[in-house]
C-alpha cells in the first residue's frame, strides 16, 4: 500500500486516504453544462503523472493535491489545498 | 506440539470501557492572532500546534483539523465566548475515549493498525488520527504506559473488544 | 540397502530429546531442530508422494522451501494444512502428517495408471479433450474435479486465530545468513531502527548447512555473537517469518508462523502473523537455490540437490543414502562431495559436466584426495524402480557409464533469488556464462547483498553486505560507524557453468523441468511447436512455474529451453512476472480477525443494548443493525411489521432514527454554505423552523435528501439519509474546504453526537407533552428544546410516516434514559416500538422517496417531482447540470405509485406491458395499505408523470410472481398532509 506524505501529519498509509478525482475534473458550479460534463466524465488517464486531489479522510480530513504517477506509483509535489493552504 | 518463542513482547496492558468526552469542535474562521488570543481566554490554554495536544483546566484541547481544534467543556459557553472568530459545535456524544494502560500499549496500539504507535518521538503531547481496526481513531499518549483511545462510539465496543482480546 | 539414515554425531539437532510423530499411520521419531523432511529421511523414507499429473513417486528434492515434490497435509481437524513442504516444517511431538495425490496409498497408487496413457495427456491436453458432447460435460467435471489439485483441503472451521500487525523500521533486513546478518549488524551499529527477518527456525542462513570460519571463530559461534549484539541494539528479530511481498513505497509483508502446521498454538491461539513492515531501506539477503541438472527420469526418488544432500549432513546429522553419486556444472557439489567423505559416507564418484581445463585444479585435488572424480561427464539417465534410483547413466568421451547409487545429488548451479527485487519493480542482468539473473536497477528502496547478487564468495558477500547497511543508515538519517566488516577464510571455488542443455541423445519427453506439475522438456517443445512463444504463454500451456513452489527450481531450465528453441538470448525471451506470496499463505493469515462474525465492523446505535434486550431480527445497513421489527410471541416479521405500522397510524409508535446523516452548520456564512449544497433555498427560514431539503451531485442528479433547520440566526442542523450519511459528509467537506475555502462557517458532523428517536402517531403530542419538560410540542416544521429525564434534547416536528410526529435528538451518552422515558410514554398511550420494515410500509404508504430507492444516483429533481423545491436563486451544487439536454428527455424514468389490481406487488420487478415486453421501469418498493385492503408499491417509470392511469404489468420471472398494476399519484395516505399540518 501506498505511503502518502499528508503536509499535516506526515507520512501515512494509504488506507487512511480517499482519492477523490483528477485535478482537472474540479468544476466549479457556475461552468456550462457542456464543460462540466467533459470536466467530470472525460479524463486524460495519463500513462505517468498525475496530478490528483485526495483527503485525508481517517487522518486531519483535510484535501491535498499531488502527482502521482500511475506507472511507478512514487508521488511528489503534495500541497494542501483550501482551508489548509 | 511446540510452541516457539513468539518475538512479540508481550507486555500486559488494561483496556477501560470506554468513557463519554465533553469535547467540543472549534473551527476558526481564520487562524490568526484574533482567534489564538480568543481562544486562549475562553479556554485556558493555547491552540495546539499541528498534531499537538495542550492541557487545559476543563481537559485536553486536541489538534483535529487545519483550524479545527477539539476543546473540552461546555458548548454552550465556548460558542457564545467565541462566536466572533470561530464556529463552535457540542461533539461530546461523538467521541468516547478508551484508555490503555500498561507497558505494552504500544505494541497493542500495532494490531490492525496503521500508524507507527511503537515510534519513541510519539509521546505525551501528541495526537494521531489514524484507523484501528476498521475505526476512525485519535492516539494521545497519556504517558509513558498510557494511552486514550478516543473513538465514535457506534465504533467503541468493538474496538474495546478488539483492544482487551 | 537403501536409503537415508541418521549418523552417530553431527548436526544442530539435540540428540538428548527424542520426538514421535506420524506419518501416513506409522509411528517415527526425530529431534528438536529436525523438520519433517529430515527426520523421515533419517527414518529411510525415500518416497514421500506422488506427482500431480502422472503420479509418479516423488522424492525429496530440497532441503528449503523451493522443495517440489514432498508435500504433505500435516496436522487435523480444522487445523489441518495441505500443500506443505515437509522441509518447512520443523518437528514437533504428536505431529501428523500425511502425503498426498495417492489412493489408496503411496505405495499403491491407482492414479499412476496415468503414466500408461502419459502420450495422450501431454501439456495442454485439456484443451483439446473433454470436447463433445455437451451431455458429457458434467461427468468430466466429476473426473476432473476428482484428479484435480493436489491436496486435500479441510472441512472444518480453523480454530486458530491469526494476526495481523503494522511495524515500521529504518532498515529491513530480509534474510539472516551471513550476509544479512552482517548488513543488519552495520545498520544497527549505525543506530538506524533495524528489523531482520528469516523464515528458518534459527538465524545463520547458508551457514547452517555450510558452516565456516568467520573472524576467526565457527560460524556457529559468530552467529550467536551477532545475535545477541543485535538484540541488545533493540533490532527486532523474527525468525520463521517469510517476507512474501514487496508492495509500494517499501512496504514488504512479513508471515510469521508462529506455530508450526497443525500444531496447537500457544496461550493466546495465534497461529501465524502477518506484518505490514513499512522500511526506509530494504536490504535482500534472501540467498540463492541450487538448480538440478537435466536428464532423463530425474524426477525419480533419490534424485537430490546437491546442497540439500550437504544440509542434510551438515545441519541434521543426516546421511541422504549409503552409496551416492553427484552430478554437477559447479563448484558446489565438490564441497558436498568433500563433506560426505569426511564424514564416512560412500560416496561412488563426482561427474563434472565441465572440461577439466574449466576446473580450479586445487579443487580438483581436493576432490580427487577423497573419492574419484571424472570430468566432461554428462548425466543420461536415472536408472531406477519406482522407489527410488539405483543409479545414474552418465555419457563420456569414451561412451556411456553406469553408477550405482541410492542417491543421485546434482547441482546446476545456482539461482539468485530475485523475487523481492522484482516485486519492487527492479529490473535485471543476465550472465550467460552461470546462467544467472542477478538485480540490476531497483526502483525502490531495495538493495541485494550476498548470494541472491550473484555474490557467492563468503567474504565477498560479508563486505558487500556491509557496505549496503552502512549505506542504508546513512539513507535513513544515520552516522554510518567507521567498523570493518566481518572476515572470512575465503573459499575460491564459487564458479558454475549453465547447465540447461541435456547431453545428446536424451529424450526430452522423459526430462523432467518442474517435477509437481508433470512438467517435461517435451512439453516445453510441444509449447513452442504449437505457437506458444513468448514466455507467459509457455508457463501457461504447459502450467511450468505453476504449482505451488512458483518454478523455483525450474524457471530457469524453462526459459533457457525456449530461448534455445527461439534461438534468442535468455533476457530477451524474458521471464513471467514476479508476484506476491513468495511462498504459499494460507488463507486465515490475510483475514486476520476479520473472520466469522468479525467479517464486517458492527457499528452499534446509542440504543443498541436496548434493542439486542428484546432480541429482534436485526437489518445490516451498511455496517449499522437495526431492528426490522419488535416481534411478540406466534407473530412473524411480516405480522409484527404490519401490527407496528398500523399502531404508529392509530396511536402511537417510537422508533430508533439514530443513524441519520447530521451536521451542525454555524457561522456567519452557514446559510451561505448550506445553499450550496442543498437545491433547495435554506436562508429564508425562520429561527425555530425547519423544511425538507434534497441535495444535487454535480452531474445535477439527486444524492441524497434530508430536512434542514435553523436553531439560531447563524446555526442550522441538516439532517440525511442513513445510507447516504457519509457521502453527505464528504460532500460538505469538498464544497466547503475545496471549492468555498473562504466562508465564514463550520460544519460539523454531528451523526453520532446526537441519538435520534422518532415519535409517530395521532397521540406522538401526548408522548411527547408527558415527557418533554420546559415546551410545548412544537407545531410541524418547528423545533424547540427541552429536558427529558434531566437530559437536554432538541424536539424537531416533522413526518417521514404521514402521521404527526416528533424527532428527539438527545446527547448519545444521554439517550438511553430518553428512550425509556418515551417507550413508557407510548405505551401509556397503547402504543409501542416499531422497527424498519414498519418504518417502510408507512413511507410508501405516504410516498416519500428513499435514497437507494427512487434515489438511485439516476433520478433528477424533476423525476422526483420535487422540482418546484429548486431554489430559484440558483448556485447549488447540480444546478446547470440539469440543463443538460438528457435531463429534458421525456421517456426518463420518473418517479410514480402503483395500485395493485390483484396481490402483492413484487419489489425490484420490472413494469411491462406484458411478460416478454419491453422493460419500461422498476418497483422500487413495495408495500401495502395499512388500514386498509389492497397492496400498492413505488415505481420508477418511462415518462411516468404522463402515464397516469395506465395498467400495466409488474413481472418478476425470476420469482416466477407478477401484479396487474395502474399507475397513479404515488400518495396513498393523506396526500393533503391533514393529519400533521397545522
Amino acid at each position: 500500500m501506498m505511503l502518502i506524505p499528508c503536509p499535516h501529519c506526515g507520512p501515512r498509509a494509504h488506507a487512511e486516504f480517499t482519492f477523490d478525482r483528477p485535478v482537472e475534473a474540479i468544476t466549479r458550479p457556475d461552468e456550462t453544462p457542456d464543460a462540466l460534463v467533459r470536466n467530470l466524465f472525460s479524463r486524460e488517464n495519463p500513462r505517468g503523472p498525475s496530478r490528483e486531489l485526495w483527503r485525508h479522510t481517517y487522518g486531519c480530513r483535510s484535501w491535498i493535491t499531488l502527482t502521482r504517477d500511475t506507472a511507478t506509483h512514487a508521488i511528489t509535489d503534495v500541497r494542501p489545498v483550501g482551508v489548509g493552504a | 506440539m511446540t510452541r516457539r518463542e513468539s518475538a512479540i513482547v508481550t507486555d500486559p496492558v488494561t483496556v477501560s470501557q470506554p468513557q463519554p468526552t465533553r469535547l467540543v469542535r472549534v473551527e476558526a474562521f481564520s487562524a490568526d492572532r484574533a482567534f489564538a488570543k480568543a481562544f486562549k481566554a475562553a479556554v485556558g490554554a493555547a491552540v495546539p500546534a499541528v498534531g499537538k495536544v495542550t492541557d487545559a483546566p476543563a481537559g485536553p484541547v486536541i489538534w483535529a483539523e487545519p483550524k479545527v481544534v477539539l476543546a473540552s467543556g461546555d458548548a454552550a459557553a465556548l460558542a457564545a465566548a467565541l462566536s466572533d472568530v470561530a464556529a463552535v459545535s457540542d461533539v461530546s456524544g461523538a467521541w468516547r475515549r478508551i484508555e490503555v494502560t500498561g507497558a505494552g500499549w504500544r505494541g497493542r496500539l500495532m494490531i490492525d493498525g496503521l500508524f507507527d504507535a511503537e515510534n519513541p518521538a510519539f509521546a505525551t503531547g501528541c495526537v494521531a488520527a489514524t484507523m484501528l481496526h476498521h475505526a476512525p481513531v485519535m492516539l494521545c499518549p497519556t504517558g509513558d504506559e498510557a494511552v486514550s483511545v478516543y473513538v465514535a462510539p457506534s465504533f467503541a465496543e468493538d474496538l474495546r473488544a478488539a483492544l482487551a482480546r | 540397502m537403501s536409503g537415508g539414515q541418521r549418523l552417530s554425531t553431527g548436526g544442530l539437532i539435540d540428540r538428548s530429546q527424542t520426538l514421535r510423530f506420524r506419518f501416513d499411520g506409522r509411528d517415527y521419531t526425530g529431534h528438536p531442530g529436525d523438520t519433517l523432511a529430515s527426520a523421515l529421511l533419517a527414518g529411510g523414507v525415500r518416497v514421500f508422494g506422488r506427482s500431480f499429473k502422472y503420479h509418479r513417486t516423488r522424492g525429496l528434492l530440497a532441503a528449503g522451501v523451493e522443495e517440489p515434490s514432498a508435500l504433505v497435509g500435516a496436522g487435523e481437524g480444522g487445523r489441518f494444512e495441505p500443500n506443505t513442504r515437509a522441509t518447512d516444517l520443523f518437528l514437533y511431538d504428536g505431529l501428523v502428517a500425511e502425503s498426498q495425490n495417492r489412493w489408496p496409498s503411496l505405495a499403491l497408487d491407482l492414479g499412476a495408471v496415468n503414466q500408461l496413457i502419459a502420450p495422450f495427456i501431454p501439456a495442454g491436453f485439456y484443451y483439446k479433450t473433454f470436447l463433445g458432447p455437451p451431455s458429457l460435460w458434467k461427468l468430466y467435471e466429476h473426473v476432473i474435479r476428482a484428479a484435480a489439485g493436489l491436496g486435500r483441503p479441510p472441512h472444518l472451521p480453523d480454530p486458530d486465530r491469526y494476526e495481523r500487525r503494522a511495524a515500521f523500521c529504518d532498515v529491513l533486513v530480509v534474510g539472516a545468513g551471513p550476509a544479512g546478518l552482517s548488513a543488519a549488524l552495520a545498520a544497527a551499529r549505525s543506530g538506524a531502527r533495524v528489523a531482520l527477518v528469516d523464515l528458518d527456525s534459527q538465524l545463520g542462513g547458508s551457514l547452517l548447512g555450510d558452516p565456516a570460519q568467520i573472524d576467526g571463530q565457527p560460524s556457529k559461534d559468530w552467529i550467536a555473537g551477532v545475535e545477541a549484539e543485535l538484540r541488545g541494539l533493540a533490532v527486532r528479530i523474527l525468525t520463521r517469518t517469510t517476507a512474501i511481498g514487496y508492495y509500494d513505497h517499501d512496504m514488504v509483508h512479513l508471515a510469521e508462523r508462529v506455530t508450526e502446521p497443525g500444531a496447537l498454538p500457544g496461550p493466546d491461539g495465534i497461529a501465524q502473523r502477518m506484518w505490514r513492515m513499512r522500511a526506509g531501506r530494504v536490504i535482500l539477503a534472501q540467498g540463492a537455490i541450487e538448480r538440478p541438472l537435466p536428464f532423463e527420469d530425474n524426477d525419480r526418488p533419490g534424485v537430490m540437490l546437491s546442497g540439500a544432500v550437504r544440509t542434510y549432513l551438515e545441519r541434521f546429522g543426516v546421511a541422504a543414502g549409503q552409496r551416492i553419486v553427484l552430478a554437477t556444472s559447479s563448484d558446489d557439489a565438490y564441497r558436498t562431495a568433500i563433506r560426505l567423505c569426511d564424514a564416512g559416507v560412500r560416496v561412488e564418484a563426482l561427474l563434472d559436466g565441465r572440461p577439466a581445463d574449466g576446473i580450479d585444479p586445487a579443487l580438483l585435488r581436493r576432490a580427487r584426495d577423497r573419492c574419484p572424480v571424472e570430468t566432461g561427464v554428462a548425466p543420461v539417465r536415472a536408472v531406477g524402480p519406482a522407489r527410488g534410483v539405483t543409479g545414474l547413466e552418465t555419457r563420456a568421451a569414451g561412451g556411456n557409464v553406469t553408477y550405482m547409487a541410492d542417491v543421485v545429488a546434482v547441482s546446476g548451479g545456482l539461482t539468485p533469488s530475485v523475487h523481492l527485487h522484482m516485486q519492487a519493480g527492479g529490473s535485471l542482468d543476465w550472465d550467460e556464462g552461470q546462467g544467472i539473473f542477478t538485480p540490476k536497477d531497483p526502483r525502490q528502496g531495495q538493495v541485494s547483498v550476498g548470494a541472491c547478487a550473484g555474490r557467492f564468495r563468503l567474504a565477498e558477500a560479508l563486505a558487500d553486505a556491509w557496505r549496503a547497511g552502512l549505506v542504508a543508515a546513512e539513507a535513513t538519517g544515520h552516522r554510518p560507524v567507521a567498523d570493518a566488516p566481518p572476515r572470512s577464510e575465503i573459499w575460491p571455488f564459487a564458479d558454475q557453468a549453465s547447465a540447461f542443455v541435456p547431453a545428446p541423445g536424451v529424450n526430452p519427453k522423459k526430462v523432467f523441468v518442474d517435477p509437481q506439475n508433470d512438467v517435461t522438456l517435451g512439453d516445453l517443445d510441444l509449447a513452442w511447436r504449437e505457437g506458444y512463444r513468448s514466455v507467459e504463454h509457455m508457463k501457461r500451456y504447459t502450467t511450468l512455474g505453476m504449482a505451488t513452489d512458483q518454478g523455483k527450481t525450474s524457471n530457469l531450465m524453462g526459459l533457457a529451453r525456449l530461448a534455445q528453441n527461439e534461438g534468442r538470448p535468455a533476457p530477451q525471451v524474458g521471464l513471467t512476472t514476479f508476484r506476491p506470496p513468495f511462498t504459499p499463505t494460507t488463507l486465515g493469515l490475510w483475514a486476520g480477525e476479520d473472520a466469522g462474525f468479525h467479517v464486517t465492523p458492527l457499528r452499534r446505535t446509542p440504543l443498541y443494548d436496548l434493542h439486542a434486550a428484546l432480541d429482534p431480527p436485526w437489518q445490516a445497513v451498511g455496517y449499522w443493525r437495526r431492528p426490522r421489527a419488535y416481534l411478540r410471541s406466534g407473530e412473524t416479521l411480516a405480522t409484527a411489521a404490519l401490527r407496528e405500522a398500523r399502531m404508529v397510524r392509530t396511536t402511537v409508535g417510537i422508533t430508533d432514527v439514530s443513524t441519520l446523516g447530521k451536521f451542525e452548520v454555524s457561522g456567519p456564512d452557514a446559510a451561505a454554505l448550506l445553499e450550496r449544497v442543498c437545491a433547495t433555498s435554506v436562508s429564508k427560514l425562520a429561527v425555530g423552523r425547519g423544511r425538507y431539503t434534497f441535495m444535487l451531485r454535480e452531474d445535477g442528479l439527486v444524492n441524497d435528501d434530508g430536512t434542514v433547520w435553523r436553531l439560531g440566526e447563524d446555526r442550522f442542523l441538516l439532517t440525511s439519509s442513513t445510507g447516504g450519511a457519509d457521502r453527505m459528509a464528504g460532500l460538505i467537506s469538498y464544497v466547503r474546504n475545496v471549492l468555498y475555502p473562504d466562508l465564514r462557517v463550520g460544519a460539523a458532523n454531528v451523526q453520532e453526537h446526537y441519538a435520534a428517536i422518532a415519535v409517530a402517531g395521532p397521540r406522538a403530542r401526548a408522548v411527547i407533552a408527558a415527557v418533554v419538560e420546559g415546551m410545548v410540542p412544537p407545531r410541524h416544521m418547528s423545533l424547540d428544546r427541552g429536558v427529558v429525564a434531566g437530559v437536554p434534547v432538541l424536539v424537531i416536528a416533522a413526518s417521514y410516516s404521514g402521521e404527526r410526529a416528533f424527532e428527539v435528538y438527545a446527547p448519545s451518552h444521554q439517550a438511553a434514559a430518553v428512550w425509556t422515558a418515551l417507550s413508557d410514554a407510548a405505551q401509556a398511550q397503547d402504543g409501542g416500538l416499531y422497527g424498519l420494515e414498519a418504518l417502510e410500509i408507512l413511507r410508501v404508504e405516504k410516498g416519500h422517496v428513499e435514497t437507494g430507492g427512487e434515489i438511485d444516483g439516476r433520478t433528477s429533481a424533476h423525476d422526483l417531482r420535487l422540482e418546484k423545491m429548486l431554489n430559484p436563486r440558483g448556485g447549488y451544487m447540480g444546478q446547470l447540470a440539469q440543463q443538460r439536454r438528457a435531463f429534458a428527455d421525456p421517456d426518463r424514468l420518473q418517479f410514480v405509485g402503483l395500485e395493485s389490481l390483484g396481490g402483492p406487488i413484487p419489489e425490484g420487478s420490472m413494469l411491462v406491458e406484458r411478460p416478454g415486453f419491453a422493460v419500461q421501469g422498476h418497483v422500487t418498493a413495495a408495500g401495502l395499505r395499512v388500514l386498509e385492503e389492497g397492496f400498492i408499491g413505488l415505481a420508477l417509470l418511462k415518462g411516468g408523470r404522463a402515464r397516469l392511469g395506465d395498467e400495466l404489468l409488474a413481472w418478476s420471472p425470476t420469482r416466477t410472481a407478477s401484479a396487474r398494476v395502474r399507475v397513479c399519484e404515488p400518495h396513498f395516505h393523506d396526500p393533503a398532509g391533514e393529519r400533521y399540518r397545522d
